[in-house]
């Protein structure tokens, strides 16, 4: 874990940490912020790994300026290959946003290497720039200042722009240097001062030395002070907002920021729309923040974004952190599982929803304390938004457990390895590459499957209507924070989605492939069983009453067969309802009559081609119901083999008449409700021989056609 | 006479009442860009609520609801459902690109909104029939006895409304004079108002989802503005009506008023 330790976050603990467990996304980001503080060796401001890119292969350039005398004495620059014992004497602070000069006096030129001309006019301008900078000179100020200012003072005389002593340093750095070499470069100043005329030193200091910058805390307050510039003044004209309030995060009153770095870009005082009279310096009254928590606000933002999940035009973050009080132990943990969200996945598809692979991280420790922990207070800051400049938050779930996607992953895969997906009692089956069919036997590695799929957002994608990049919020994101949240959905809205999916689904006018409508089947079941489906008087999933009280399949008899998983199928609560079982069983016989149609009379057009689910309404199923009746009597009438009754798919029909005798336009449902049991039906009824053959175990020499006649 | 706070925060007696809305917008701090909204009122917006129904001045009633000197307790009715509206606006800003100085007639100059601009669109994050119990009490007597007869009057100042002004609000069954007992914990506790523990606190029910805030809670006039000097953490249900179940040694001070556990704060 590239050598962070314990120790380490204890220390970015107990220096920015305020002993409150997270209670809003300002609580998480500066959580983040401390991770990253002990990750860059404890430092807030400082940045020393932007150096690690330049050890050994880079070199450092450095001034020396003696401030003991009158007047500053500017020696010859002087070159070394940058090593490791050097980046401690650096203090370097690395500005990531903008150009120019970073926070520290020492400053870095381009990471593929500047050449001696760059060095002299680049790297050198910075630091001119450097002290030129308002929030560094900032320091020399008699009030506001610090007692050493006059340190930056003499400092800004030796740089001042067009001055000899400038002019002179180009050149002689540019004779230093090897003229047509790129190489990395870190340019800093040393100072000999004495200690004796220094009101801030380390301890232990006395004499005329030579300090490098990490050695004098007037240049840390000045690069502090630049460093959260930025916090006070973005987007401000002129002057800053600042005051002394309490601050958010940490509670306790001093010196707060109004114009704080935003990581996900939802705070900013500068707005698109015209606001008369809003003042903007005002800002910290409201969202009083202090230097620190804005300096880490900034300082977690690699670490968010290696949280998000971008897919659809949408980016999601789901930021882990525990609900209890923050340890090192914990800490170390949450980084850990932070970091692991770099390497690659082991689930390839949509899997790499970094909820599931921090939760899944922790859970499968081997720690015990770890597992508990992951059980207990394991907890996501989960906030959608659309990938534009244009924020806006689609949904939003502050305190998301794990404990509704693990209730609905259980239930997902009891369904997929339950009877809705068992042929031989009337279901459907599983297939390749259906996100909602496609599960392991394993049920366990189905349940993690299941996991990684509602929270990689396949679990809606699946089932719910398309949604174009330029259709604004996507619903189905709100759906999934509801669901990690544990909110219901409301039937008859995902009926209305399923019938708008049905339609999406099917290309040129042809029936799209069932497996979308059983795969809305098992959610929907899989929602049912979680508690997680509203809106229905019934449940969804097969009670265990149900399904055991059935006889053995007869496996030899193509009639028996298709009853039995006829009789199966409908033998669901959903179906207790006669108009609904009505509505299915019309499905059913216009499968099977179009299957008939298709196969055994090669009609191009079968009836249902003409019936789509998605459009039908009562006086249309009417009139389809009517022709795949008629249908199904005069087929068995032209029929060249024997039967014993009058018809076609009589198990079918019979099951029908019982259901209802009235026809459609008198049954009482609605019609979202109507079109699902029709296309489930429909879905059924379409496989009812096809599956009858595969089950099929009776004699083989029996014609074929014999067996498909009936 | 104005009730009476002890250490603990409990006041002796308190005013009751709901307020409910068909939408409510509690616009967070740390959001500019855009429009999300607590799910719980800030303590700082029930004060303003307050101090609108007895017509306060803006930045005249902060020290009424300071820390010491006032008690609120803040019980969910509803669900906390949220719905995203877009909505479309024109600005008002009159130096900008919305009213216009039309060519004037004798000495009339009329000016109007400018309305073929492209509008702004907008999402705002509202909740959906938002209903809240509240129980106040306050030590500053004028304050308290003019709020207890406008709200047994059923009359107000300024209307009163959750959030935004468009979102008017009802108040309905006030109760003036209601007495908070000290309830006496023994294991865990099942609280109906919001909490100001943190999560790790709440114990975990089956059907009730918690979530956390951290809002304003007290202001004080700094200036010419006001700054906050104290954020709150809470913890509530999402389904409104469900209570939650804290730890037994979690360090508040729950009371009973009626058939309610309520934690001033």
């Amino acid at each position: 874990m590239s050598g962070v330790t314990r120790q380490d976050f204890a220390d970015a603990i107990e220096q920015y940490w305020h002993d409150r467990p997270p209670a809003s996304l300002e609580d998480v980001m500066a959580l983040y912020g401390v991770l990253a503080v002990a990750e860059s060796g404890g430092e807030l401001y400082g940045t020393a790994s932007k150096l690690d890119p330049f050890i050994d292969d880079g070199r450092l350039v450095w001034v020396d300026i003696d401030l003991t005398g009158e007047t500053p004495v500017v020696s010859d620059p002087k070159v070394d290959t940058l090593r490791k014992e050097h980046v401690s004497k650096l203090a370097y602070s690395h500005k990531s946003s903008g150009r120019g000069a970073k926070y520290s006096l020492t400053q870095i030129g381009s990471k593929n290497g500047n050449d001696a001309t760059g060095v002299a006019s680049t790297v050198l301008g910075r630091v001119r720039s450097w002290t030129t900078q308002d929030s560094v000179l900032s320091v020399t100020d008699s009030e506001d200042g610090h007692p050493d200012g006059w340190v930056i003072e003499r400092l800004a005389a030796v740089f001042e722009k067009d001055s000899q002593t400038l002019a002179e340093l180009k050149e002689k750095v540019e004779a230093l240097l090897p003229a047509d070499e790129s190489i990395p470069t870190a340019f800093t100043v040393r100072l000999r001062i004495d200690a004796a005329d220094l009101e801030k030193t380390e301890s232990g200091v006395t004499g005329e030395q030579w300090f490098w910058p990490a050695g004098l805390p007037v240049l840390n307050e000045a690069m502090k002070r630049y460093a959260t510039e930025n916090a006070a003044n973005k987007n401000l004209d002129s002057g800053s907002s600042e005051g002394r309030g309490v601050c958010v995060v940490t509670g306790t009153e001093g010196r707060v920021v109004g114009t704080p770095e935003s990581p996900l870009g939802v705070f900013s005082v500068k707005h698109p729309d015209a606001q008369p009279g809003l003042r903007r310096d005002q800002s910290w009254r409201n969202y009083p923040v202090s230097p620190d928590v804005a300096m880490l606000f900034s300082k977690g933002q690699d670490l968010i974004e290696k949280c998000v999940l971008r897919s659809g035009g949408v980016e999601t973050y789901a930021l882990p952190y525990f609900a209890g009080e923050l340890t090192a132990a914990k800490a170390e943990l949450l980084y850990g599982a932070i970091q692991s969200l770099d390497s690659e996945s082991e689930y390839s598809s949509g899997t790499s929803a970094p909820m599931a692979r921090v939760t899944y991280k922790l859970r499968e420790s081997d720690t015990e304390a770890v597992r508990e922990l992951a059980e207990t207070e394991l907890r996501f800051y989960t906030i959608t938004l659309p990938i534009s400049d244009d924020k806006n938050v689609i949904a939003e779930e502050p305190a998301a457990a794990t404990y509704w996607v693990s209730e609905l992953a259980d239930s997902l895969e009891q369904t997929v390895h339950g009877p809705t997906l068992d042929p031989a009692v009337g279901g459907f089956k599983r297939f390749d590459n259906w996100p909602l069919l496609d599960f392991s036997d394993n049920r366990d590695q189905a349940r993690k499957s299941a996991f990684y799929c509602i929270t990689g957002q396949e679990f809606t994608n699946a089932t719910f209507a398309y949604r174009g990049d330029d259709e604004g919020d996507d619903f189905r994101r709100v759906v999934d924070a509801r669901l990690i949240a544990g909110t219901p959905l409301d039937a008859s809205m995902l009926l209305d989605e399923y019938m708008r999916r049905y339609d999406d689904a099917s290309e040129d006018g042809e029936i799209p492939p069932h497996q979308i409508v059983v795969q809305q089947l098992v959610q929907l079941e899989a929602l049912s069983r979680a508690g997680l489906l509203d809106g229905l008087d019934v449940v969804i999933e097969p009670t265990d009453t149900t399904m055991s009280t059935h006889t053995t399949l007869d496996t030899s008899d193509l009639p028996s067969i298709r009853e039995y998983r006829l009789e199966s199928f409908l033998d669901r609560p959903l179906f207790e309802d006669s108009a609904r079982s009505a509505a299915a069983l019309s499905g059913v016989l216009v499968g099977q009559v179009s299957w008939h149609q298709e196969n055994q009379r090669e009609i191009g057009r079968p009836l249902d081609s003409t019936t789509k689910g998605d459009q039908l309404n009562k006086n249309s199923l009417e009139n389809a119901l009517t022709s795949a009746l008629e249908k199904a009597k005069v087929y068995a009438l032209d029929s060249d083999f024997d039967s014993d009754r009058d018809l076609l798919f009589p198990e079918t029909v019979d099951r029908l008449l019982e259901a209802t005798e009235e026809m459609p336009s008198a049954w009482d449902i609605e019609k979202r409700e109507l079109q699902f049991c029709y296309v489930l039906g429909h879905a059924h009824g379409r496989r009812s021989m096809p599956v009858a053959f595969d089950l099929y175990e009776g004699s083989t020499d029996e014609e074929p056609d014999a067996q498909t006649a009936e | 006479m104005a009730p009476t706070i002890d250490d603990d925060g409990v006041p002796d007696r308190c005013l009751s009442f709901t307020i409910r809305s068909t939408w409510g917008h509690f616009k967070r701090v740390g959001r500019s860009v855009t429009k999300q909204t607590y799910r719980i009122p800030p303590r700082t917006t029930v004060a303003g609520l307050l101090a609108a129904i007895v017509g306060a001045d803006r930045d005249s009633y902060y020290d009424i609801f300071s820390a010491d000197n006032s008690a609120v307790a803040i019980t969910p009715l509803s669900n906390l459902r949220t719905v995203n509206i877009p909505t479309t606006g024109l600005g008002t800003d009159p130096k900008q690109d919305v009213t216009t100085t039309a060519g004037h007639w004798a000495s009339y100059q009329l000016t109007y909104q400018e309305t073929d601009r492209d509008r702004q669109l907008h999402a705002y994050e509202v909740l959906a029939d938002p209903s809240y119990r509240i129980d106040v009490a306050l030590e500053d007597e004028a304050f308290y006895s003019t709020l207890r007869e406008h709200l047994i009057n059923g009359t107000a100042i300024y209307t009163p409304s959750l959030g935004k002004s468009e979102y008017l609000a009802t108040i309905e069954d006030v109760k003036a004079d209601r007495t908070p007992t000290t309830h006496g914990v023994d294991g865990s506790l099942d609280i109906d108002s919001v909490v100001p523990i943190s999560l790790s606190d709440a114990v975990p029910q089956g059907g009730v989802t918690y979530g956390t805030e951290r809002s304003p809670a007290i202001m004080e006039a700094d200036g010419d503005g006001r700054r906050t000097t104290r954020f709150d953490d809470y913890v509530y249900a999402q389904q409104g009506p469900k209570p939650v179940r804290v730890r037994e040694d979690t360090d508040i001070v729950p009371v009973e008023i009626g058939e309610r556990t309520v934690v001033f704060r």
